[in-house]
């Protein structure tokens, strides 16, 4: 797995988490909204892991509804450590998107002064 | 092993959906620890699956990459203790070496995820070799995991050579806010000594997500594949697959002591009470292993003459939605059938019959198991078709149905409807009773009407006389009579009466048992009335036990409706020419 998958993978944690900050989800759910925000190749395998690692990790409160004879579905929202974790993850995402900003904007204005 | 409502949600999935299911069913078995756990991760994955199916979506659509899938999952769980050898847990190890490179992690929340290391292993040095991972204060070194030590260094000398396939680990450490991480190598000396994959069955367990029990080894990381079939009752089975033999005998029988294989190039007995042990090629370079057992047909069994032992043998029918399934019977034979193969050790939930049918539930139901039950010695299943052949006309008729299956071919000459007859006809079929109040009481033990591709709710049977070529027209109907005694059905070509202004003037009109068609030749709008309830409808019921909700003494019809008489007796409808909103 190369590294732009790497960086991919927690990238989407951080948006599945954001999706169940204020409703529960069900997982085709939160695929669909993934998939509406631009996240096109984002599916159910991608997904279930990543729920599984999760709620493991404590970062949901985990409602379950009955579904005629089927086992109950899962609905997902996020808990109060699972809150801690979207909160650092926005705060790093803001210092990368900004820093990566400033290394564009750095280069523009040499590629500029090298053109004059 | 799948809990109940998993099995369900299982055996609903198709194709490349439970190819994907049962690889990742197995793997969490077999590699991890809390089946409790992993049952409940199992139906949030099996019910996703099923929706998709549902939706018809692709099967890459939902699951990308099945290995990834199967590997992020399974390593959520703690695992197993390490049985030795065990195929699953390899092909993760060797999923996980493919990985390579170091991880990059996203800070989540307070704590941070060390790079994953990336352990080389030196056979001439036995000495294990990776790259410092950022952070880390400390290494913890694996074998098979075991832990055999701990370094700050970013080598570590083994102990003892390897003489076996051996998985090695090193695990960074820091503490703290720092979240250990591991990679993985595996090892496999030139000559290594024999490990195998065991597992051992039941019927039951075989068979549980149906009639064919598939087993799948990657190439080349199995010495051996042993699965022993521990058989409650008899079962003719069919092997395939990349199979080395099967022989009679247990996990704990040596290999020499096997004896001669079992010819499999065609149905094979497996006795109740004998243990076998089937054993698959682990095919060192190419192909997966694979291994298929599969239930004989009872038809086929039949077709062959091979003979059953006495006592009982588990069977799953071929292809139950044939054109043309016929109820058979067979001397000194008894058959129950089960939706799905049950605990072979709790027989009294059988329903024991004299006769059998391939599609018994009728519809999509998947396989249908049979367990078919030898009352003498052994000797060949004899099947004779259990198959009456019955003239019917528009004079109710009726017959008496014995406990169990039978085939009824109703023939319809073509000569009894004229050259002038209506474009639709039907053939009734009526059960043991049209008697109203008997109607309105659910019965258990109602008898059945079934065609090939499904059960016959409806009591009519539709059809189009000209559109058969042949004279007489046939239909054939098998009957389900879950009584222990006989039962009395009725069937008839369906009345059909035309009222014309003398009829009416007449002012009543006899209705026979069962639904007659009566067509208004008159312009009046008419008024019909019983002392009796009855029911009518436009078009024909579609059940009769609906009856009772549409129940009444009286019916206004204008161009023509179908009647229902209930009853075992005729009924008698007083008819009027009825202007509405004269009551």
């Amino acid at each position: 797995m190369g590294t732009d998958a790497q960086l991919n993978k927690g990238v989407l944690e951080g948006c599945v988490l954001r999706l169940v900050k204020d409703a529960f989800l069900f997982s085709s759910e939160i695929v669909a909204a993934m998939r509406a925000c631009g996240f096109a190749d984002f599916s159910e395998g991608t997904l279930y892991p990543m729920l599984l690692r999760l709620e493991k990790d404590g970062c949901f409160i985990v409602a379950r509804k009955p579904s005629g004879n089927s086992p109950p579905k899962k609905y997902y929202k996020l808990s109060e450590r699972g809150l801690e974790k979207l909160e650092i993850f926005e705060e790093q995402w803001n210092d990368l998107t900004r820093n990566i900003a400033n290394v564009f904007a750095e280069k523009e204005s040499d590629h500029a002064e090298q053109g004059q | 092993m799948l809990n109940k409502a998993n099995r369900k949600l299982y055996r609903s999935l198709r194709g490349e959906y439970k190819k994907y299911a049962r690889r990742l069913k197995d793997t969490l078995f077999d590699c991890c620890r809390g089946k409790d756990a992993v049952n409940d991760s199992l139906s949030d994955v099996f019910i996703m699956l099923a929706e998709a199916q549902s939706a018809r979506r692709a099967f890459a659509d939902v699951i990308s990459d099945p290995h990834a899938g199967i590997r992020e999952t399974a390593l959520c769980f703690p695992a197993r203790k390490m049985r030795r050898n065990t195929a699953v847990i390899l092909c993760l190890c060797a999923a996980l070496v493919l990985l390579g490179g170091s991880a990059v992690a996203i800070e989540l929340s307070g704590d941070v995820w060390l790079s994953q290391p990336v352990p080389y292993y030196d056979a001439e040095q036995n000495t294990v070799y990776w790259q410092p991972v950022e952070h880390a204060q400390a290494y913890t070194i694996s074998i098979n995991g075991s832990e055999v030590g701990t370094t700050g260094e970013t080598i570590f000398r083994l102990e003892n050579a390897p003489e076996e396939f051996i998985v090695i680990q090193v695990t960074a450490t820091a503490g703290g806010r720092y979240r250990e991480s591991s990679g993985f190598v595996d090892y496999r000396p030139t000559a290594p000594e024999t490990h195998s994959v065991d597992r051992s069955f039941s019927l039951w367990q075989l068979f549980l997500n149906g009639a064919t029990a598939t087993f799948s080894y990657p190439a080349g990381l199995c010495e051996s594949i042993r699965i022993e079939i521990v058989p409650e009752v008899n079962a003719y089975v069919k092997i395939e697959g990349t199979v080395l033999g099967l022989y009679e005998g247990s996990l704990e029988t040596s290999t020499e002591k096997l004896g001669q294989p079992l010819e499999t190039n065609k149905y094979v007995l497996l006795r109740a009470e004998t243990n076998y042990l089937l054993l698959l090629d682990p095919q060192p370079d190419h192909s997966d292993a694979e291994g298929i057992v599969r239930l004989a047909d009872p038809l086929a069994i039949a077709e062959e003459g091979v003979p059953l032992p006495d006592g009982q043998t588990l069977f799953a029918t071929e292809d139950p939605d044939r054109e043309e399934n016929i109820a058979m019977t067979a001397d000194g034979f008894r058959f129950a059938y089960m939706e799905y193969v049950i605990d072979l050790g709790s027989p009294s939930e059988l329903q024991w019959m004299d006769s059998f049918y391939p599609q018994h539930l009728g519809g999509d139901h998947g396989d249908h198991f049979w367990l078919v039950d030898n009352l003498t010695q052994e000797r060949p299943l004899v099947l004779t078709d259990r198959l009456q052949e019955i003239d019917v006309s528009t004079e109710r008729k009726s017959i008496e149905v014995p406990a169990g299956w039978s085939t009824y071919r109703f023939s319809i000459a073509k000569e009894q409807f004229g050259s002038d007859f209506k474009n639709w006809k039907y053939l009734m079929l009526y059960t043991n009773t049209n008697d109203a109040l008997e109607l309105r009481r659910p019965t258990a033990e109602k008898v059945e009407f079934h065609v090939s591709h499904g059960s016959l709710a409806a009591c009519n049977f539709i059809f189009y006389p000209r559109v058969f070529e042949t004279d007489p027209i046939t239909f054939t109907i098998s009957v389900f009579n879950p009584s222990e005694s006989a039962a009395r059905i009725a069937y008839e070509i369906m009345p059909e009466i035309s009222l014309t202004q003398e009829a009416l003037s007449q002012g009543t009109l006899t209705l026979q048992p069962g639904i007659t068609y009566v067509e208004n030749e008159t312009a009046a709008l008419i008024m019909a009335r019983a002392e009796q309830e009855f029911s009518a409808h436009e078009y024909t019921f579609l059940r009769l036990d609906s009856y009772n909700l549409i129940a009444a003494q009286y019916f206004p019809f204008e161009q023509y409706a179908y009647f229902f008489n209930p009853y075992d007796e005729p009924i008698v409808l007083t008819l009027t020419a009825y202007v509405p909103g004269t009551g």
